[in-house]
Parts: structure tokens; C-alpha cells; sequence
């Protein structure tokens, strides 16, 4: 049962107020996509053994989807912020850095 | 529409606390910037209160709730709606925005007494301890949406989907019978 | 015999006798008393049978950790089957019955089991019951089931009710003994808010009867001196009768309440489940004692030896009139001290040890009671009661062997501290050689969202055992705790303790050492699930070296007990068959609950009524009234037909669909979706959430849109109409109405957020009606207000205005194919317009029709239906919809998907109709066989029905189906085969079985 602080409204929300959405910062792929890269952005996910981007929604909340920057195996959350951006941010990665020296993720590190 | 002057709820029950349902009540969802100069003028210019901070409620003869960073929830008088969204319509028609009444998809219940906030904590994922008078919280009760907040240290009034009321009034009436207080409040 | 003493018993009230009965026998306990004391009281020892062998059992402990006293408690609503005798609570009416046993506990017929022992290895049913194959399912598995489990299941419905509360704290402190209290008592003016919970109904844990002074206060008045303390603050909650349940992810925590079972009414809640939040949480779970592992261990009245004195010194119980102790440790002379004062006979302490005990050993012999050191216990006499035992030298079994009567034995093979909810989210164990146990590894604590330590062991569940070291322990632990929450830290320090001189205890796994396979086989470790130590050797030999595959092959530790009593034991005897040591065996893992909680209490109140929310459309109450047959569809509930008295489902849909095709009829459409789009780029939007082009729709009209998903398939559609310039509202199916309200917000806030457009669900805004049939306009023009004219309002146009007193919205649109209005209005009027509907058509036969006439009136016009037609792998090509798939936009969603080429595949199955030869009707979900079979072996197919109903229209069968090339092959008669083997033959048809041109919505 985790929690996450929603960045859009400041509450610390239950994990059963949120909704999960996968991994974060998919680029999609549309009409004149080659058939590799459409298979990538449908169906190509990442799986990793500790910090993971995703996606969650705070369904019964405020409704706004954000980002979650997770570890998969501790679960420690170095932080939430908003799903309208193409990376996360650079204080969060950098708290990601002092405590996973040496992490990548796709081609954030 | 039916008339519904003479009666001041449609039901209630008295448990250990007071639960209510309300009659209906005027709501109107607004979209839109609500960091734009004109939304707030339109506001205090029609609605007549100013707009909530950050998951606040406005209390006033009609309330303002701060439901999301673009959206708010004007509570009023039922026969007020049409009249108000036409004022604000008018006021802000040139600025991309949303206003809907959503007064009949709608239901309002008071929960009053001296232990209210178990029922919340009874029911929501929440930490009534450190709620304030006029936050508004949106969240579940057992297993449906609502958003509710305290208008007294020992009332509050809470809001759910009218499909739902029914579901609502029984959670609230199993939650409230004597003999069930948690003594912790 | 066990009986009641005239002195102790510092939790009973004599005054207060309760009347209890056990297997339809009066007893008579007294207040305070459990089940197990007062039976113990009554000189009932044999209380169970174990679940393989069927052998009598006797009570073995005091607490949560019991593995046999095990009952049906209550009757009817109240009955709950494996019931711990040892933490249920004596109120008056209680009523208990043993378990797993026929005809009778005294004499069961199923202990020739016993007899067979040598027969029913570990793993017996295994190796047995596989072969041959069939015998599994119709003899073997039938045959199990009947002589298999323990309690009854409950034949009547539980009355009780149920709750949960969530709650949130700064510190959690799961335990009330010595430890738990001092460290709610360190953190009470840390200036944070804490809840400290004991499973019990009393508070102060073993302190109560292991140390009758804390420094020259008695153990007694010590705990009360700090319980009042702790009432003084406000910041302090305190629960007893509370266990703490499991611990999670990120701080949280349940807590199991009981409260009721103790009492013999039933009003309020009988179980409260504490969804806790917790910023730090301090583990004071105190220890277990274990039980030694030597020849006949578990024939009733051999118990723990904490137990035994726990019945005497809270209950005033004596076990026997001559107990027996045996132990490898120190602590176990407390017992035989306290029988001495109380008048029982100790014939003899059996010391493991060569070098025997400390200063309580010493203490022991002073009050001249005979201790035998180096010795061990090789025979126990006895069936349902013991009679005697003989030593022996510990290292030889046939040097020095004596017998020495008893009744009772009081065995102690060490402590093992309760790390089970340090250890449920994830903090590691390691292996203390020096007192053979597994404790808390302080570095290697759970873990929580920030990434650090939130749970602390302290005390003995920390491994600590000798008090001076618990106290010194639960200050350190709790100031870590403390300061991890974020509270205050004072400086006060603890009062020394001055403990016995204990000598160390010594492992001994075995007894007597060199116990050959018959003792071996004679030797317990798990007493509810009958595991001996031959088992566990027989799976080490056989290969199950992981203590996982070891436990499950011989069911070690996999009772209700869950081991607590038998797991380092079973694990000491699986590591030195493998010849490893302990801690490379390691443990298997601890899982929450701590103890079985009630499934009562996980469901809380979601029962009956609140099983699950259902919604009501505003005409809900009246289609209850006339008495509809309601559906589920999705939450909602909506009127199936509306059967008249004494018409079945089928006649009534016949009904309604004849009087609606030749008449007049009324559909309550309300749970359809409404989503209302709006903005300066809701069109752009639309185009891209839909196949077809929505920007283009003139103000006023309507139109049918498909949706898909990225993948290509689809997943919704409806009819969407142009309110003005920026303003669409989308019709979405009844069940679908949440899932796309989402699905819009999810791509306008994470993939096109610089769109300028909002979207508000408006389904339950209105009450929406279909009113349909050849007389429908009539209807409506008798109430008048609007001009609703063919050329007034055309086929798929819409109006507003007031309908009569209505404020109404009114689409001119068909699912049915006959002329068709739905009309929606505000909720709040939706009753009165729906009542006044029916009364003003009653002049035309009206009639409101259910959801089953709404699906066959459609399948008769060949519309599809999403769910039926689509199952998630569906695209619109598949059902011959590119007819709304546009052509001229260069993407929405879904377009890319249905370019890959299993999407453009000639050969997909494509919709079509399907007239049964015969006019019967095709099972729904029928697949027509084709010629060979494919690589599996299986008959090959072509195609499938997606829906099929008896048509009152047409008087036969219609379907819907699915069939490879279909279209093309109009006329060709393809076979469905049913189950009962026979084959339907039917011919492949345009799905649009009436009305091909549209005539009757067209008028």
C-alpha cells in the first residue's frame, strides 16, 4: 500500500485513491511510424530492478495524472512531479544520484 | 420539478452522530485558468466570494471549493444555477473555460455531532487529524468518489455522485449506529 | 489431574462464575478465565485431535502461538470454527465443540491413521494419489475431502457486523509488555502521536507472572503504575484486544480489533480492521517458547513451560498433581519454583545440560525439589494423558534410565523472539549461535517510501531475554524510533535490573541424541499438521534441501499455527540432516496475518447492501415498483423486461418488442454516457479520439462515432451531437461512460496538454428517455412545447426547449429502427417526465421495454454492440464499419494499429448475419467448425456467433457472427456445432435482418 504526494493538489494519497498507468514518458508513435518503432511504443516496456518512472493518476482526488520516480525493489520514492513534461526533474534525478550512483534509466542517468 | 420548499432534507438518521441528505442543491462545475485576472473578477462580480486557495473551500452564501489546479465547484442555491451561469457566461466569454451545472448529478449529506470526524475515518483514507475547517478533500468512501469538508469542528458536509446516494446514506447510517464509537477522536 | 487451586490467579474474579460448555458438557469458569484455563480448571485435558494422525491433543501453551486447542466456537450466526481455546475469552453462554474427530473426541475412529503412521510418510499422498489418473477426481480427491480440515465451514450466514477504521500516527507501538509500555512511556512527551496495542486483554505480557518484582514493586503494580501513567496523555492511544496484524509497504499497518468476542452479546461491531498509517512502528512482540523435540512430545499434558505457569499464577490452574519439567535453559525452573509454592509436586527437573543451571537451578534445589542435569527424556507413557516418563543420559539413550511418574510434563527448549512483523515488509533475521534463535538484524531493518528504517524491534522480540537488557534495549530502540518520527528525545534513563544469574542455554534439537528412527518417528515438531522429525529427515534425503520446498513437501509450519511453535525446530532438524548450518538453511518467510483475522473483518461493512455500491438512475424506484427484473450493467442496475404476473422473461420481451415496433415504447437510457467536450481545439480533439470526423458536424445535428484505442481495436461508440461552435457531447455506452471520461482526460493531460479543451461527465446530470415507435412522435406532440416534425426535426438532429414543464434536450435517433426520440432532461425531473410519458401514452398501448428488447430490436437492425460484437480484439474494418473510419484525417488513435498487417489481413473474421435453417436459436458464443483440424489436434474453425436471440419480429433466430470472408459468402450455410454433440446448420446473411432501407426511423 504505498503512498504518493500528488503534485497537483499536495495530498499524500492512499495508493487506493491513485490509478496506476505504467511507465512514463512514452513517445508516441503515430500514422508514418516505421513498424519498429510503433512495436516500441506500443508494446516495448521497461522492467527494471530498482528506480522506475511511471505514471499514476489520482483517480479520486484531484484527477490529474503525475509522474513517480519509484524503486521496484525498496519502493522508495524520490519523488512525484507532473506528467507534462518530457524528463523528469533535475532535482530529482539528482536525489536518485546520491542515493543509486551509477543508475540509468532509457537514456536518463 | 418537484416541490421541495417544505421539507428541509430528503432523509435522515441519528446514530451516535447526525447524518442528513440534503435537498437538492445548486452546483456548477467551472473550468478554466484559475490564476486569470478575469476569472477572479468574474467571481467576486457574480458569485460574490473570492476564489479558494489550493483545496480550500470558500464558505459564503454561495460557496467556492477548489476541486483541482483547473477547476471549481460554485455550491449554491438550486434556482440560482441558471441565473449565475449566465452572469459568469457573459463575464467570461471570451476566455476559454467550462461551465456546467451538474446540481441534479449530485448528492449533499450533512454528518454532525461531537465524534463526526469517525465516520470520516471510518470510510476515507484519511487523516482527519489534520483536517482544517473549510479544506475540502476529494478522495473514497468505501467504494465510491466523494469530496467533503468541515463547515464546524463538529459538522461536515460531503458530496457524491447521485447514482450513488442511496450506497452513501447506508455507509454512512452502518458507520453512525451506537454502539460502533471508536472513542478516539 | 488439572484442577483449580484454592490461591492465585491474579486475572480471575471468584466472585464472578461464568457457565460455559464444551461438547454439549456444563462447566463453570470465572470471569478472566480463557477457554483453556477453565477447561484446564475442569480437568479437561484432551481438547483435540491432530489433523493427520488423529491423535489426542492436549492444551500446549498460553497464547496466539497454540497449535491444538483448537474449537468450533459459538452456534449458527455466531459459529466460527478454529477457535484458539487459549485466547478466547470466557463469557457466559460460550459455547465450544472440539474439532476433527468422529464420532467423538474420546473415541475417534480416525486414529487408525495413527496406526498406519509408518505408512503415511511425508509426502505419502503425493507419491500415492497420482496414480492412475482418473482415480484422482473421482476417489481419491472425494475420499480426502471428506476425512480432511479441521473445523466445520459456517452453514449459516454471520450476523455480526464488521468495520474498518483508518488511522495515522506518528509512532506504533504492537505490544503491551514490559517493553511496549516503557517504550510508549519514553515517547509520551516526544510530543507525538502514538497508538500502542496489545493482543491481549491484559496488559504487561510475561512481567505479569515472570517477575513478581521490578525492583522491589510487584511485577503487578508495576505495569498498572505505568498504565496509569500513560493514560495521562492525550497524545496516547491505547488499545488491548488489538493485534497487530501485518505490516506493508510504506507504513502501513493492520490492526485487528476484537471487540465483542469476549461478551455474550452481539452489538456493534465485533471486529474493528485499524488500516494504520504509521511513521515509525516499535515491534514489542515479546518471545515465544519452543517446545523440545523427544519421543511422545505430544500427548496431552505435556505443555510449554511458561504455559504451565501461567495457568497457575493468572489462573489459579494447576496442570497436574505432579509435573515434570524438562529444559535446556534457566527459565524453566520459574515454573518449577512457582509449582513448588503452590503445593504441586515437581518429581524432577530434566536438565540437557551437563553442566545444569544458573542461580534459579540453584534456587530450585535449595527448596529441595530433585534436578537431573545431562539428562533427557526418551519415553513418554500415556495415550490421552500422560503417566510417566523415563530418562536417560542426554548423549546415550539406554544409560541411566529411570521412570518417573508424572501427569504432566513442562518442556522448554529455549525462546524465539516474535520477528514476524519486523520481518512481514522486508527486515532480515540473523542467526544468534549463543541462544540459538533468529533475531532482528539491526541493520537490515524494513524499509519506507523515504528509503529508511521504519520498524524497530525491541525487547526480547529483539532477542533479548534477561530484563536488564529488554529495559536498556526498549530505551535505545524506542529514542531511534522517536527520533525517526521526528518527536523530542528526554534523557531520562532506565533503573538498573538485577537479573538472575542465568547460565546459557544449549541447543538441543533431538532428544536423546542419538534417538534411533523409531524415537525419531515418534518425535514432533509440528503438533496441529502431525510433522515428525523423520518427515523432515525423509524430504532432506528426497531432495527438498530448501527450507521452502522442505516446508510445503512435509507441511511443517503450514497449519493456522503457521509454525510459531515448530518452525526453528523443523529448520534445526532439516539443517543438520544436510549437514549445513542454521543460518545457511535460513527461514521461510514470515507473511502477514501474525495470527488467522476474520474475513468478516477484511470486509468491514462492504456487506449485504454495501456489498458493493449500486447505482440507480432516476427512475430506478419506479421500475422496483412495477416490478422489473433488474441486471447488472457494469454498477448500475437497469431493467432486464418488465414481466407482467405470471409471464416468463421471454414472453415479456416478446411483448414489449412487438408493442414497441407496432406502437409505442419507453426505454430508461439515462446510464448512458454523456461527456460533454468543449474548447476552442475540442474538435481537433474529437477527430483524433474518433475514426470518423467530428469537427466537421454542423451545430444541431448528430452523429455515430467509433473510438479505439491505440492498439487499434475498438472500445467504444455512440452518437455524438454538436451543441455549438466549441461544444460536442459525446454519447458513450452505459458502461462505458467513466472508462472513456478518462481515457479523454488521460490524452489531454499527458500526450496534447497545450489543447485548450475541458471535458465534464455529465451522465448523471440527466435522466435521458427513449421514447420509440411508430406513435412516438405522437406521444411527444401531446405534450407539446415543441415542433418535433419530420422537418422540424430531422433523423439524427437534436433541439432543446421546454417539453411540456420539461426542460428537455431531444435527439432524433434509432437504435431500434423504428422512429425514435430520446429525450433527456435535468435528473430532478426525470421521474415526473418518465410517470407522465407513460400515463399520456396510455392511449397507444405504451409500454417500457428492458435492456434484452433493446438488444434483440437492435440486432434485428444488425446494429452492433460493444462487448458483444467486440471483445478487445475487434477493429471496425472486422464489422464492416469503414464506412465511419475517415479517410481523409492523417491520424487518431487506432490508425497506425490498423495499418499492421495482421490488421489488413484478407482473411479476418468479418461480421455478418446468420439464419438458423430450422428458425432456432444459435448458442451465443457458438464457433462454426471448418474442414481439418490445426496444430494442436484441435477442429479447425471459421468464425464465431457474437450475438443471437429469437426475434418476435421475424418470428426465428437471428445471430451475429464473426465468419472468415463472410461478406462474400452471403447464402452459403456453414455448422455450429452445440454441445450436446448435434449441429445447426445456418446460412450466412446481410446482419441487418429488418428494415434494410430505414423506412420506419425515416418517417
Amino acid at each position: 500500500m504505498l503512498i504518493f504526494t500528488c503534485p497537483y493538489c499536495g495530498i499524500e494519497a492512499d495508493e487506493t485513491e491513485l490509478t496506476p498507468g505504467g511507465e512514463a514518458h512514452l513517445k508516441r508513435f503515430g500514422p508514418g511510424s516505421s513498424d519498429e518503432e510503433f512495436e516500441g511504443y506500443l508494446f516495448n516496456r521497461e522492467n527494471p530492478k530498482g528506480v522506475h518512472f511511471e505514471r499514476w493518476r489520482h483517480v479520486y482526488g484531484c484527477g490529474k495524472w503525475f509522474h513517480a520516480a519509484r524503486c521496484t525493489l525498496t519502493l522508495e520514492v524520490f519523488g512525484t512531479y507532473s506528467a507534462q513534461t518530457f524528463e523528469p526533474p533535475e532535482e530529482i534525478k539528482e536525489r536518485i544520484r546520491a542515493k543509486r550512483p551509477g543508475w540509468k534509466w532509457r537514456n536518463f542517468s | 420539478m418537484s416541490d421541495t420548499s417544505k421539507k428541509e432534507f430528503k432523509r435522515s438518521f441519528s446514530g451516535y452522530v447526525e447524518i442528513c441528505e440534503n435537498m437538492p442543491t445548486g452546483m456548477i462545475t467551472v473550468r478554466g485558468d484559475l490564476n486569470s485576472r478575469k476569472l477572479k473578477s468574474a467571481f467576486s462580480k457574480v458569485v460574490g466570494a473570492t476564489l479558494p486557495k489550493e483545496r480550500k473551500v470558500t464558505l459564503a452564501e454561495n460557496s467556492i471549493a477548489w476541486m483541482s489546479p483547473d477547476e471549481l465547484l460554485i455550491i449554491c442555491g438550486y434556482d440560482n444555477v441558471s441565473d449565475l451561469m449566465k452572469k459568469l457566461q457573459k463575464e467570461l466569454d471570451d476566455q476559454h473555460h467550462m461551465l456546467v451545472n451538474v446540481s441534479d448529478a449530485r448528492a449533499v449529506f450533512e454528518v454532525s455531532g461531537a465524534a463526526m470526524v469517525e465516520i470520516i475515518a471510518k470510510l476515507a483514507p484519511v487523516n482527519v487529524k489534520t483536517l482544517e475547517i473549510g479544506e475540502i478533500r476529494r478522495t473514497h468512501f468505501s467504494q465510491v468518489a466523494a469530496a467533503f469538508w468541515l463547515t464546524s469542528e463538529q459538522r461536515m458536509k460531503l458530496i457524491c455522485f447521485s447514482s450513488v446516494a442511496d450506497y452513501m446514506f447506508d455507509l454512512l447510517k452502518t458507520s453512525a449506529v451506537v454502539n460502533s464509537k471508536v472513542g478516539e477522536f | 489431574m488439572s484442577k483449580r487451586l484454592g490461591v492465585g490467579g491474579q486475572f480471575i474474579d471468584r466472585s464472578k462464575p461464568i457457565k460455559f460448555q464444551f461438547n454439549g458438557r456444563r462447566f463453570s469458569g470465572f470471569k478472566g478465565d480463557t477457554l483453556a484455563s477453565a477447561l484446564l480448571a475442569n480437568d479437561q485435558v484432551l481438547i483435540g485431535r491432530s489433523f493427520k494422525y488423529h491423535r489426542p491433543r492436549g492444551i500446549v501453551s498460553s497464547g496466539s502461538e497454540e497449535p491444538n486447542a483448537l474449537m468450533n466456537l459459538g452456534e449458527n450466526e455466531t459459529f466460527e470454527p478454529n477457535q484458539r481455546a487459549t485466547t478466547t475469552e470466557l463469557f457466559e453462554g460460550l459455547t465450544a465443540f472440539s474439532q476433527n474427530h468422529w464420532p467423538s473426541l474420546n473415541f475417534d475412529i480416525g486414529v487408525i491413521n495413527n496406526y498406519l503412521s509408518r505408512f503415511l510418510p511425508a509426502g505419502f499422498y503425493y507419491k500415492m494419489f497420482i496414480h492412475p489418473r482418473p482415480f484422482w477426481k473421482y476417489i481419491y480427491e472425494p475420499f480426502i475431502r471428506q476425512s480432511a480440515g479441521l473445523g466445520k465451514a459456517p452453514s449459516v450466514k454471520d450476523t455480526s457486523d464488521y468495520e474498518h477504521f483508518y488511522a495515522f500516527y506518528d509512532l506504533v507501538i504492537i505490544g503491551g509488555g514490559i517493553s511496549g509500555l516503557n517504550a510508549a512511556l519514553t515517547a509520551a512527551e516526544s510530543g507525538l502521536k502514538i497508538l500502542i496495542m496489545e493482543q491481549n486483554s491484559e496488559w504487561g505480557g510475561r512481567c505479569l507472572v515472570d517477575f513478581p518484582f521490578i525492583n522491589e514493586e510487584p511485577g503487578l503494580k508495576y505495569i498498572s503504575r505505568i498504565l496509569s501513567e500513560l493514560r495521562k496523555y492525550k497524545n496516547v492511544t491505547m488499545r488491548s484486544r488489538m493485534m497487530g496484524a501485518g505490516v506493508y509497504d510504506h507504513g502501513y499497518l493492520l490492526g485487528y480489533e476484537r471487540l465483542n468476542d469476549h461478551l455474550s452479546t452481539n452489538e456493534g461491531p465485533r471486529h474493528r480492521l485499524w488500516r494504520i498509517r504509521a511513521k515509525q512502528i516499535i515491534t514489542a512482540t515479546g518471545a515465544i517458547e519452543r517446545p523440545l523435540s523427544f519421543p511422545g512430545n505430544d500427548i496431552p499434558g505435556i505443555m510449554l513451560a511458561s504455559a504451565v505457569r501461567d495457568y497457575a499464577t493468572n489462573f489459579g490452574v494447576a496442570v497436574g498433581d505432579k509435573v515434570a519439567i524438562f529444559t535446556n535453559n534457566d527459565d524453566a525452573y520459574r515454573t518449577a519454583i512457582t509449582l513448588h509454592e503452590i503445593g504441586v509436586t515437581v518429581p524432577v527437573i530434566i536438565d540437557a545440560r551437563s553442566s545444569g543451571g544458573g542461580e534459579l537451578a540453584h534456587h530450585a534445589k535449595e527448596l529441595g525439589i530433585r534436578v537431573e542435569n545431562g539428562k533427557a527424556i526418551s519415553k513418554v507413557f500415556g495415550q490421552k494423558r500422560v503417566k510417566a516418563v523415563t530418562i536417560c543420559d542426554y548423549e546415550k539413550s539406554d544409560a541411566n534410565k529411570e521412570k518417573i511418574e508424572c501427569d504432566s510434563i513442562a518442556m522448554s527448549g529455549g525462546w524465539s523472539p516474535v520477528v514476524h512483523l519486523f520481518s512481514h515488509c522486508g527486515g532480515k533475521l540473523k542467526w544468534d549461535e549463543d541462544l540459538a534463535m533468529f533475531r532482528p538484524d539491526k541493520a537490515a531493518k524494513p524499509t519506507s517510501s523515504d528509503g529508511l528504517p521504519f520498524v524497530t524491534a525491541v525487547g526480547s522480540a529483539n532477542g533479548f531475554l534477561l530484563m536488564n537488557e529488554v529495559l536498556i534495549d526498549t530505551l535505545d530502540g524506542s529514542r531511534t524510533a522517536i527520533r525517526a518520527a521526528g518527536g523530542k528525545i528526554n534523557n531520562k534513563k532506565t533503573k538498573e535490573f538485577l537479573d538472575k544469574n542465568e547460565k546459557a542455554p544449549e541447543a538441543i534439537w533431538i532428544s536423546p541424541k542419538d534417538a534411533n528412527i523409531k524415537k525419531r518417528s515418534k518425535t514432533w515438531l509440528d503438533f496441529q499438521n502431525d510433522v515428525k522429525v523423520s518427515d523432515v529427515e525423509l524430504a532432506a534425503r528426497e531432495g527438498f534441501e530448501s527450507v521452502e520446498h522442505a516446508k510445503r513437501y512435509t507441511t511443517l509450519g503450514m497449519a493456522t499455527d503457521q509454525g510459531k511453535l515448530s518452525n526453528i525446530n523443523g529448520l534445526a532438524i532439516l539443517s543438520s540432516t544436510l549437514g549445513k548450518e542454521i543460518p545457511r538453511v535460513g527461514t521461510t518467510t514470515f507473511r502477514p496475518p501474525y495470527t488467522p483475522i476474520s474475513l468478516g473483518s477484511i470486509g468491514g461493512s462492504a456487506r449485504n447492501e454495501l456489498f458493493q455500491p449500486i447505482r440507480k438512475t432516476p427512475i430506478h424506484e419506479w421500475h422496483e415498483k412495477k416490478g422489473a427484473y433488474m441486471e447488472p450493467v457494469g454498477q448500475w442496475r437497469r431493467p432486464f423486461c418488465y414481466p407482467k404476473e405470471g409471464e416468463t422473461h421471454q414472453k415479456a420481451v416478446e411483448r414489449e418488442i412487438n408493442q414497441t415496433r407496432s406502437s409505442l415504447g419507453l426505454l430508461d437510457a439515462s446510464t448512458l454516457g454523456k461527456l460533454l467536450v468543449t474548447g476552442p481545439d475540442a474538435g481537433k480533439f474529437l477527430d483524433m479520439l474518433y475514426t470518423n470526423m467530428m469537427s466537421t458536424l454542423k451545430v444541431g445535428k448528430c452523429r455515430y462515432g467509433l473510438m479505439c484505442s491505440e492498439n487499434g481495436f475498438l472500445i467504444d461508440d455512440g452518437v455524438v451531437a454538436r451543441i455549438d461552435e466549441q461544444t460536442w457531447l459525446c454519447h458513450t455506452t452505459s458502461g462505458g461512460a467513466d472508462r472513456i471520461h478518462s481515457h479523454m482526460e488521460e490524452w489531454l493531460q499527458t500526450e496534447w496538454w497545450d489543447w485548450k479543451v475541458y471535458v465534464a461527465n455529465l451522465t448523471e446530470q440527466f435522466a435521458q428517455i427513449g421514447v420509440v415507435g411508430p406513435n412516438a412522435r405522437k406521444l411527444l406532440e401531446k405534450i407539446g412545447g415543441l415542433d418535433v416534425s419530420k422537418d422540424a426535426l430531422g433523423f439524427m438532429e437534436w433541439k432543446e426547449g421546454k417539453l411540456g414543464k420539461y426542460d428537455a434536450r431531444i435527439f432524433r435517433i434509432s437504435f431500434s429502427g423504428e422512429l425514435s426520440f430520446e429525450v433527456a432532461v435535468p435528473a430532478g425531473q426525470g421521474m415526473a417526465f418518465w410517470k407522465e410519458l407513460i400515463e399520456l401514452g396510455e392511449e397507444f398501448g405504451v409500454m417500457p421495454y428492458g435492456t434484452e428488447a433493446l438488444h434483440v430490436m437492435r440486432a434485428e437492425k444488425g446494429f452492433i454492440m460493444i462487448g458483444d460484437e467486440t471483445d478487445g480484439t475487434v477493429i471496425p474494418q472486422d464489422l464492416n464499419l469503414t464506412w465511419a473510419i475517415s479517410k481523409k484525417k492523417e491520424d487518431f488513435l487506432g490508425k497506425r494499429a490498423q495499418e499492421r498487417a495482421h490488421m489488413v489481413d484478407p482473411n479476418r473474421w468479418k461480421l455478418v448475419g446468420l439464419e438458423t435453417l430450422d428458425g432456432s436459436v444459435l448458442p451465443d458464443g457458438a464457433y462454426s467448425t471448418a474442414q481439418g483440424f490445426n496444430s494442436n489436434g484441435q477442429r479447425s474453425t471459421q468464425g464465431r456467433i457474437t450475438s443471437s436471440y429469437y426475434s418476435p419480429t421475424l418470428k426465428r433466430g437471428i445471430a451475429m457472427g464473426l465468419i472468415l470472408n463472410g461478406p462474400s459468402r452471403e447464402g452459403e450455410i456453414i455448422e455450429f456445432p452445440k454441445i450436446d454433440g448435434t449441429i445447426i446448420p445456418a446460412k450466412i446473411t446481410s446482419p441487418v435482418f429488418y428494415d434494410p432501407d430505414g423506412e420506419k426511423q425515416n418517417v
